[in-house]
C-alpha cells in the first residue's frame, strides 16, 4: 500500500480529534453528575427520568396535602376532645341539678355553671386554624355557631373539605358542625328545664338521655375522625417509600456512575496518551532529511 | 551505417530534456503534497521513433537506431471509482451533518431534563392546583395557580418560537445552498469548456481536472448528484432528472417563495417551474427538516399546548370562582382564534384578580370549596387529548415522548453522520493510496532523475571531447 503525506496526517488528527471529543463527553458527565447531558444520549432514559420526575413533583405535593390533612385532623381531634369532656362536665352538673333536692337559688347557680360550660364549648365548635373555621363546612370563613336568645345556632355551611394523598385518593378531613348541634340542642333543653320547678324533673329523666345521645355522636365523630388520621399516617408512609423509590430510579437513569465513568476516563486518557505517542513516532522525517 | 557524432549529442540533448520534465512533475507533486484534491502526477518517458523507420525499402543495415527519449504524457493517477464513492459520499455526509446540526439544536432548545424545562413547568402548574384544592380560601394559593400557568404558558412561547425561528433560519440556509449550486455548476461548466479546449490541441489538462473533481465533490455535498463523462472530456452532471450541467450549458436553480408555506423558499428548475426533487446532500436534508420534521415537532407542541388548555378550560368553566360566579375560560389565546403553544396565555381578567379562579364546584358552597381546583389538579393523571395524531395521553407522558423522540432522532443523525465521516476517511484513504503524493517517493524519483541527468550531461561532454579529437585531426 502507497501512504503518502496527507494520510499519515489527517488520520492522526482524526483520531485524536476523536478520543478528545469522548473525553470531553467524559468530564462533562464526570463535572455534571448526569449521564444524560442531552436526550439524544440515552433517549428512552430520558423519557423514562422526565416521567420519573414529573412522578415525583406529583409525590411531593401529596406529601404536602397529607401533611397538611394530617394538621386539619389533628387539630379537630383535639377540639373533639375538649368538646367531649365539656359535654360530660355538662352532665355531672344535670345529674346533680335533676336530684330534685335543691333550692331554687342552688338551682340557679347550676345553671350559671352550664352557661359557663356551654360557652367554652361554643369556643370550641367555633375553633380556628389561621382564618378557618374546623366546623363550617365549606364556608370556612364564617363562624358556625352563634350564641341567641333562643340558644345556639347553626349558621356554617355544609360539603365536604377534602385533601388528595394518593392519585384519586381522597380523604374528608373536615368533622361536620351537625357533630356539635345535638349537644347545644341537649343543653338548651336542660337549661330551659331547670328554668322551671315544672320542668326540672325532665332534667334527670329525657334530658339526660338527649344529651347522652348527643355525646355518643360527639365521640362518634372523633372516631372517624382518628380513623381518617391512621389513613393518612399510613398514606405518609407510602408516598416515602414511593419518592425513595422515584428517587433511585431517576438517579439510576440520569446520574453519572461516578465509579465506572472514571475506569472510562482513565481508558480513555491512556489510548489518548498512546495516540500522541504513535503519532509522534509517526510524523517522522522523509528521505528528503537525508538527502545531500 | 550508423549517425554522425550529432546524432548522439541530439540523443543526450533529449535525455536532458526529459529528465528535465520529469523533475518539473516532480516538484509539481512535492509543492502539492497537502493541496486538498490534488492528484499525484507522472511523467510517462517513451523512446523516440527509431531511425531508420521500418519500411520495406529499408536499406540494410545492422540495425534500427534509437533515437533517444521522451516525455510521451503526463498521467494523473487517480480512479474514476473511488470519485463516485466520495461524490455519493460527500451528499450521505451534507445530509447526515445538516441533520445533526439542526437536531442538535432542537435537542437544546428542549432543555431536558432539566429543572426549568417544561415538564418541570408542567409539574409545577398541577401542583399549584392541588395547593389551591388545599387553600381555596387563599389568596397566595390563587396567585400561584396564575403565576404558575403564565410560567406554563411562557415556556410554551419560547420553544414555539424558538422552533419557528429555527424553521426561518433553515430556509435562509436553503436561499444560500441555491445559490451555491449555482456557483458550484458555473464552475463546472467553466473548467470543462477549458478541458475541452485543452483536449482538443492535445494536452492532458489534469490539474483543471482536479480542480472539476473537487467542485463536483462541492456539489454533491448540497445535492446528490450522477456524473457522466463525454468523448470531448466534459463531464455532465445531473441531480434527478435534470441535467445541471450539461457539457458547457448550466441550468440554474432558482428559490420560489411558497405562500401556502410560510412563504418558504421552493427549489426549482429555470425556468421556473418544475420543483427540483432533492432526496440528499445538504440542501435535500435542509428541505426535510425544514418542511416536515421541526413541523411535526411544532404541530406535537400546538396539540400539548392546545390539550391541556382546553381541558384545563373545560372543567374551569363548569365550577365557580370566589364570588359564586361561573368560571371564565382559564387559558385564552389573547390575539383570538384557536389555542396554540405560540399564543396560549392566562385569561388576563383571571391574571389581574386571581379571586375569579374557579376553585370550587358550586356556586353556594363557599370558600372553602376547592374541589373544582382538585378536579384540574387530577387532570395531570388523566388521559387529555394531547397528541398531534389525535390520540390521546397524559401531558407529561407526551412530553416525554416528544423528547425521547427528538433525542432518538437527533441519536441516530449522530452516529449516521459518524458513520459517514468513517466511511469518507476510508475513501480518501484509498484514494490517497491511488494518488496522494508519497515525499519519499518523490524523493527517490527526484534523485534517479538527477542522475539521469548527470549521465545525460556526461555523455554529452564526451561526444564534445570526440568531437574535438576528430576536429583536431585536421591540421
Amino acid at each position: 500500500m502507497r501512504v503518502s503525506q496527507t494520510m499519515l496526517g489527517s488520520m492522526l488528527q482524526s483520531d485524536l480529534q476523536n478520543v478528545q471529543a469522548q473525553m470531553l463527553q467524559t468530564q462533562q458527565e464526570l463535572a455534571t453528575g448526569h449521564r444524560i447531558l442531552q436526550p439524544s444520549d440515552h433517549p428512552v432514559a430520558t423519557e423514562n427520568v422526565l416521567q420519573w420526575q414529573a412522578g415525583l413533583a406529583q409525590n411531593t405535593q401529596y406529601q404536602t396535602n397529607a401533611s397538611d390533612a394530617s394538621n386539619w385532623l389533628s387539630q379537630s381531634q383535639s377540639a373533639l376532645q375538649s368538646a367531649v369532656g365539656l359535654a360530660q362536665k355538662v352532665r355531672t352538673l344535670a345529674v346533680g341539678a335533676g336530684s330534685g333536692t335543691l333550692t331554687s337559688a342552688e338551682r340557679a347557680a347550676i345553671v350559671q355553671q352550664i352557661q359557663s360550660v356551654q360557652s367554652s364549648l361554643l369556643d370550641v365548635a367555633n375553633t380556628r386554624v389561621g382564618a378557618h373555621y374546623l366546623f363550617s363546612g365549606e364556608q370556612t370563613a364564617t363562624q358556625p355557631f352563634v350564641s341567641g336568645p333562643s340558644g345556639v345556632a347553626y349558621a356554617g355551611g355544609g360539603g365536604s373539605i377534602v385533601r388528595e394523598i394518593g392519585p384519586g385518593v381522597t380523604v374528608q378531613v373536615n368533622t361536620q358542625g351537625s357533630a356539635f348541634t345535638p349537644v347545644f340542642g341537649a343543653i338548651g333543653q336542660i337549661l330551659s328545664d331547670l328554668g322551671s320547678s315544672a320542668t326540672v324533673g325532665n332534667v334527670a329523666g329525657s334530658d339526660l338521655g338527649q344529651l347522652d345521645q348527643a355525646l355518643n355522636g360527639l365521640i362518634f365523630a372523633q372516631g372517624q375522625s382518628g380513623a381518617v388520621s391512621q389513613q393518612v399516617t399510613q398514606a405518609q408512609g407510602q408516598l416515602q417509600a414511593m419518592a425513595a423509590s422515584l428517587q433511585s430510579l431517576r438517579a439510576s437513569g440520569l446520574d453519572t456512575n461516578v465509579a465506572r465513568t472514571v475506569v472510562r476516563l482513565q481508558e480513555e486518557q491512556t489510548s489518548y496518551q498512546s495516540a500522541l505517542a504513535v503519532g509522534a513516532q509517526l510524523l517522522q522525517p522523509t528521505l528528503a532529511k537525508y538527502l545531500p | 551505417m550508423g549517425g554522425s557524432l550529432f546524432t548522439g549529442l541530439q540523443i543526450a540533448l533529449s535525455g536532458l530534456e526529459s529528465q528535465q520534465t520529469v523533475m518539473a512533475v516532480t516538484s509539481h507533486n512535492v509543492a502539492n503534497a497537502t493541496t486538498p484534491g490534488y492528484e499525484r502526477q507522472q511523467a510517462d518517458l517513451a523512446p523516440n521513433p527509431p531511425y531508420t523507420p521500418p519500411s520495406l525499402q529499408q536499406v540494410q543495415g545492422a540495425e534500427q537506431l534509437g533515437m533517444g527519449v521522451t516525455v510521451a504524457s503526463i498521467q494523473r493517477s487517480n480512479s474514476r471509482f473511488l470519485h463516485l464513492q466520495q461524490w455519493a459520499n460527500a451528499s450521505d455526509l451534507g445530509a447526515t451533518g445538516q441533520q445533526a446540526q439542526t437536531l442538535g439544536q432542537v435537542q437544546s432548545m428542549v432543555n431536558e431534563p432539566s429543572s426549568t424545562g417544561l415538564n418541570s413547568a408542567l409539574s409545577a402548574f398541577w401542583n399549584a392546583w392541588q395547593n389551591l384544592s388545599d387553600h381555596p380560601q387563599n389568596v397566595a394559593a390563587r396567585s400561584q395557580v396564575v403565576a404558575a400557568g403564565q410560567a406554563l404558558a411562557s415556556q410554551f412561547h419560547t420553544l414555539s418560537g424558538d422552533l419557528t425561528s429555527l424553521q426561518s433560519s433553515l430556509d435562509q440556509a436553503v436561499g444560500a445552498q441555491i445559490g451555491r449550486v449555482n456557483t458550484y455548476a458555473s464552475q463546472i461548466a467553466d473548467l470543462n469548456r477549458q478541458i475541452r479546449s485543452s483536449q482538443a490541441a492535445g494536452q492532458a489538462p489534469n490539474d483543471l481536472l482536479d480542480a472539476r473533481a473537487v467542485a463536483i465533490s462541492n456539489l454533491s455535498n448540497l445535492v446528490p448528484v450522477n456524473v457522466t463523462w463525454n468523448k470531448d472530456g466534459t463531464a455532465s452532471v445531473s441531480v434527478g432528472s435534470v441535467d445541471v450541467v450539461a457539457g458547457t450549458q448550466v441550468t440554474p436553480l432558482v428559490g420560489r417563495a411558497q405562500a401556502s408555506n410560510h412563504g418558504f423558499l421552493q427549489p426549482q428548475w429555470t425556468p421556473p417551474g418544475l420543483v427540483a426533487q432533492l432526496h440528499g446532500g445538504s440542501l435535500g436534508a435542509l428541505l426535510t427538516l425544514r418542511d416536515q420534521t421541526l413541523p411535526g415537532y411544532l404541530a406535537s407542541l400546538n396539540a400539548l399546548a392546545g390539550g391541556v388548555a382546553s381541558s384545563v378550560n373545560a372543567l374551569h368553566t363548569s365550577g365557580y370562582d370566589l364570588n359564586g360566579n361561573p368560571g371564565a375560560a382559564y387559558f385564552v389565546a389573547p390575539a383570538g382564534g384557536g389555542i396554540s403553544a405560540a399564543n396560549l396565555g392566562v385569561n388576563p381578567a383571571i391574571a389581574s384578580n386571581p379571586s375569579l379562579v374557579a376553585a370550587a364546584s358550586s356556586a353556594s358552597s363557599g370558600p372553602g370549596d376547592g374541589h373544582n381546583a382538585l378536579a384540574i389538579a387530577d387532570l395531570q393523571s388523566q388521559a387529555l387529548p394531547v397528541l398531534a395524531g389525535g390520540g390521546t395521553g397524559t401531558a407529561s407522558g407526551a412530553w416525554a415522548a416528544m423528547v425521547g423522540g427528538i433525542g432518538s432522532a437527533a441519536q441516530a443523525a449522530g452516529s449516521a453522520q459518524q458513520n459517514q465521516q468513517v466511511l469518507a476517511q476510508s475513501i480518501q484513504s484509498q484514494q490517497q493510496q491511488v494518488s496522494g503524493v508519497s515525499i519519499n517517493e518523490e524523493m527517490t524519483n527526484m534523485v534517479v532523475a538527477q542522475n539521469a541527468y548527470a549521465a545525460a550531461a556526461k555523455v554529452s561532454s564526451t561526444i564534445d571531447s570526440m568531437l574535438g579529437s576528430l576536429i583536431a585531426m585536421v591540421p
